[in-house]
């Protein structure tokens, strides 16, 4: 896994949920959620706004509800998810979901109505499975207490900087 | 790494107008309203579908995601299964309100007063002169 930090999205999170994203250390965009944004905003503007638009809601105004979510997108229990967009649904954005107060958002993509599988597709998986690898390594994060929730459980708190090639 | 510039996540929030903000909020929490209203009376997804005569589950799922946009009979019908007014149509009462008028002169000439306030509740008061005969005759009695 690249070097990658942690890092509140204050725009979209709210007194619902906090909207985390991932910085990749070694790319030119901010976040994860700003590559995605590039990557799709030309050829899905009003897909790749709803999905920004249905973020601030639920940071806002509902939390990070299961309903809006695509559960099952990664391994058992590691709660990589993907959020819906418009009902036509061309666009995948994957996250990790922890309960209803905190999303971190990672990347995604265009899902051809061809496959069925995102392991299909190289783009998706690559996103995909860099979720899955984060999660993993969150939770032995958690789980060592080297991170850890706040009171209010908006917040992870503690060594957000994962260094690439750590074990 | 952009970090002079404004974010692409900014860039494009400040595209999305506060009205296509509010239709993206209501579509969620009626959702989440929908979901509240199925927990209250115990039902899964597939009881839902039932209640409501469909045959794909699928349809359900797409109502809970807060992406779709509702027919009025479908509200109307999902209001009546899930006992729960999804529609707030019903003509708000208004309230009663309660004053007291000093009459601090009366002149024999006939004439009347209205008052309107434009607030919620809409408040309008007239009076005539039979009224402050009544009021007088019944101060003198």
């Amino acid at each position: 896994m690249q070097s990658c930090k942690l890092v509140k999205l204050v725009s979209l999170s709210g007194r619902y949920c906090s909207i985390y994203s991932v910085t990749n250390l070694d790319s030119e965009h901010d976040t994860l959620l700003d590559r995605f944004i590039d990557e799709n905003v030309n050829s899905f503007k009003s897909e790749t706004k709803e999905l920004v638009s249905r973020l601030h809601t639920i940071g806002h105004k509902t939390g990070a509800r299961l309903q809006f979510f695509k559960e099952h997108e990664g391994k058992p229990g590691d709660g990589v998810c993907a959020l819906y967009d418009m009902e036509v649904r061309n666009l995948r954005l994957y996250c990790i979901r922890y309960g209803t107060q905190l999303v971190i958002v990672g990347g995604g993509g265009y899902k051809p109505k061809n496959i069925r599988a995102l392991q299909e597709d190289e783009k998706l998986k690559k996103e995909n499975y860099f979720l899955r690898e984060l999660s993993a390594k969150l939770t032995e994060r958690i789980k060592n207490k080297e991170i850890w929730f706040s009171d209010d459980d908006l917040d992870f708190i503690g060594n957000l900087t994962f260094n690439k090639d750590e074990d | 790494m952009k970090k002079d510039s404004i974010s692409s996540l900014d860039r494009l929030l400040q595209e999305i107008t506060p009205e296509e903000q509010e239709k993206t909020n209501a579509k969620m929490l009626l959702a989440a309203k929908i979901a509240d209203a199925m927990a209250a009376k115990g039902w899964n997804n597939k009881m839902l579908m039932k209640a409501m005569g469909k045959k794909n589950a699928s349809e359900i799922t797409r109502w809970l995601s807060g992406t779709h946009n509702f027919t009025m009979d479908t509200l109307i019908d999902l209001s009546r299964v899930l006992d729960t007014n999804f529609l707030n149509i019903e003509k708000k009462e208004l309230p009663v309100q309660h004053f007291k008028i000093s009459v601090v002169s009366y002149s024999s000439k006939k004439w009347s007063a209205a008052t309107t306030m434009n607030e919620p509740g809409e408040l309008y008061t007239s009076f005539d002169e039979s009224f402050f005969i009544s009021n007088n005759e019944s101060k003198g009695n």
